[in-house]
């Protein structure tokens, strides 16, 4: 194998790498979402819920949660399947 | 190919061996670093449970310093020791009581100690496989020289 094809070889590893540890990131917060949702749905109410907004907390409505919630884990999952797709064409390329 | 051809030298399985108690031992030098972590983690669990312990107590009306960041605070009272949020997750809080704080406090300090057993046990099984493949190299070792 050639130095440029090592080279090359090397920086497809090394973005795949970084592709995977990315997903996984994601994946936690997709989860992360996942037990703030049960939380609400099983332990909310009757309870002020707050937001986080830098290092405000702003009070919030439960729907207004349950949309911000929403709105994070679609944009994740689109994030997400962005990466598959790279993923893919990186692995097969 | 004959089996002599493909069968391992000593010299090999000594380097394979080698290798693995150089992996085992990464992977155990990894585990304590995790119990590392942990162990802060659970110790700051436990500084703010007993905190909230010695606010519900003593706390109503006490003024205090609330810290601002950069080692800097401003002075404020504590109006009720009841009215505290709680981080759920993905940047959301919501509002508690201490007993019910401590509660969760307790919850995740359990968790936390189960997951450092858990991590423990592997440490243990680890160095158990560190001693068996050491024993096995002096061995290969032995023959080697014989």
């Amino acid at each position: 194998m050639s130095t440029t094809d090592l080279l090359k070889t090397l920086e497809l590893r090394w973005k795949l790498e970084e592709l995977r540890r990315l997903k996984s990131s994601i994946s936690s917060t997709l989860r992360e979402i996942e037990l703030a949702r049960e939380y609400l749905s099983k332990h909310a109410d009757g309870r002020r819920i707050y937001r986080k907004l830098g290092d405000l907390i702003v009070e919030i409505t439960r729907e207004e949660a349950e949309e911000y919630l929403e709105n994070a884990e679609l944009g994740l999952k689109a994030q997400l399947s962005t990466l598959e797709e790279e993923e893919r064409k990186l692995s097969s390329g | 190919m004959s089996t002599e051809e493909t069968k391992p030298t000593n010299q090999e399985n000594l380097e394979k061996m080698q290798d693995e108690i150089r992996s085992v031992l990464g992977e155990i030098e990894y585990l304590r670093q995790q119990i590392g972590v942990i162990d802060t983690t659970i110790t700051d669990l436990r500084t703010v449970s007993e905190t909230l312990s010695y606010m519900k107590e003593k706390g109503e009306g006490r003024s205090i310093y609330i810290p601002l960041g950069a080692g800097v605070a401003i002075k404020g009272k504590i109006e009720s020791v009841n009215d505290l949020v709680m981080d759920v997750g993905a940047g959301l809080l919501v509002s508690a009581t201490i007993e019910e704080v401590k509660e969760d406090l307790d919850r995740r300090i359990n968790a936390l100690l189960s997951l450092r057993r858990a991590l423990l046990k592997k440490i243990e099984e680890d160095s158990r496989k560190v001693n068996e493949l050491i024993e096995k190299v002096r061995k290969l070792g032995g023959e080697g020289r014989a």
